[in-house]
């Protein structure tokens, strides 16, 4: 495919998005130039990276260490059957890289912990916390506060889903709104209570009422 | 004479409010809990399951204690002290 081939082809797939007001040519290209990590590519990092990657983004970062599991399949819509047994960002990156052809996709299969952090946290413009572990979500906060680096921290259990943004110096942080780290050792799991798949596309906290 | 209750975000947004003080201490949590749900009707059917427990969506610090599930609603509170009720969503 030639230059002006691709460029009319990411135009016309792009279209919706500029047509937008808010976005317009301007938006789009700054889309188009923007970098984001995600960590924990499951059941919140699945939709995250599909819609990051689809709406055009330039960079996106995928972190996460575990491997397909048979209970990931009921929310975690980058996975499928013949997955099973794989590392998630391998098959999530192989996935979202065939969406559009304009997105770089970096993967990291591992965890997030002291000592890569940081490194790989500067590479980005923006952190979205998609984990499922608590304590790294505390890392993530002291980190990303540290690179003076916005993040965006989404939480869900049950029927329930949280999200709130993080900019340094401007907004609250996780632990401003969350002072104890005990938290960590308690906080109840979605292995022990679920989560609904649909809970995960939603933009706004909510909570379904009670039966 | 008073004890501060800071309700923490998902609780702060059913409530409508994100502190209260209670100026008449109660005798415990579970007394404290109560009413707040006076105070805040919404409060019950989010804040206790059907057999009255603490949801298991939520979680009760004491001047930045947190409280053992199986006890909290019997905890005894006094005059100056500082609760926190909030909700962790810790799934991905």
């Amino acid at each position: 495919m030639s230059g002006t081939d691709k460029k009319e082809m990411l135009a016309e797939i792009f279209r919706r998005n500029i047509l937008v007001p808010t976005i317009e040519r301007e938006g789009q290209e700054k889309i188009f130039g923007g970098k984001v990590l995600l960590v924990g590519a499951g059941g919140l990092g699945s939709p995250a990276a599909f819609y990051l990657v689809a709406a055009g983004i330039g960079k996106i970062g995928l972190v996460d260490g575990d491997v397909v599991e048979l209970s990931n399949l009921q929310r975690q819509i980058l996975y499928a059957l013949d997955d099973l047994g794989h590392n998630k960002v391998a098959v999530a990156g192989a996935k979202l890289g065939r969406l559009n052809g304009h997105t770089r996709v970096e993967i990291y299969p591992l965890c997030l912990d002291e000592n890569n952090a940081g490194q790989i946290i500067s590479q980005y413009d923006l952190v979205v916390d998609c984990t499922d572990a608590i304590a790294t979500r505390y890392l993530l906060n002291r980190i990303c506060l540290g690179a003076r680096k916005p993040l965006v921290h989404g939480g869900v259990l049950g029927m329930a889903g949280q999200l709130m943004t993080i900019v340094p110096g401007k907004s609250s942080c996780f632990r401003c709104a969350f002072p104890d780290p005990a938290i960590a050792n308690t906080a109840p799991a979605t292995d022990r209570f679920g989560v609904l798949g649909a809970v995960l596309v939603s933009s706004v906290p909510y909570r379904q009422p009670k039966p | 004479m008073s004890v501060q209750v800071k309700l923490m975000p998902l609780i702060s947004a059913v409530a409508g409010v994100s502190q209260v003080d209670l100026e008449s201490v109660p005798r415990t949590v579970g007394e404290v809990l109560e009413k707040l749900t006076r105070l805040y009707p919404g409060l019950k059917d989010e804040l206790f399951d059907e057999e009255a427990r603490l949801d298991y969506l939520y979680q009760v610090t004491l001047n930045g204690e947190k409280l053992d599930r199986s006890r909290v609603m019997e905890e005894p509170v006094k005059d100056g002290d500082r609760l926190q009720v909030f909700a962790v969503l810790g799934g991905g």
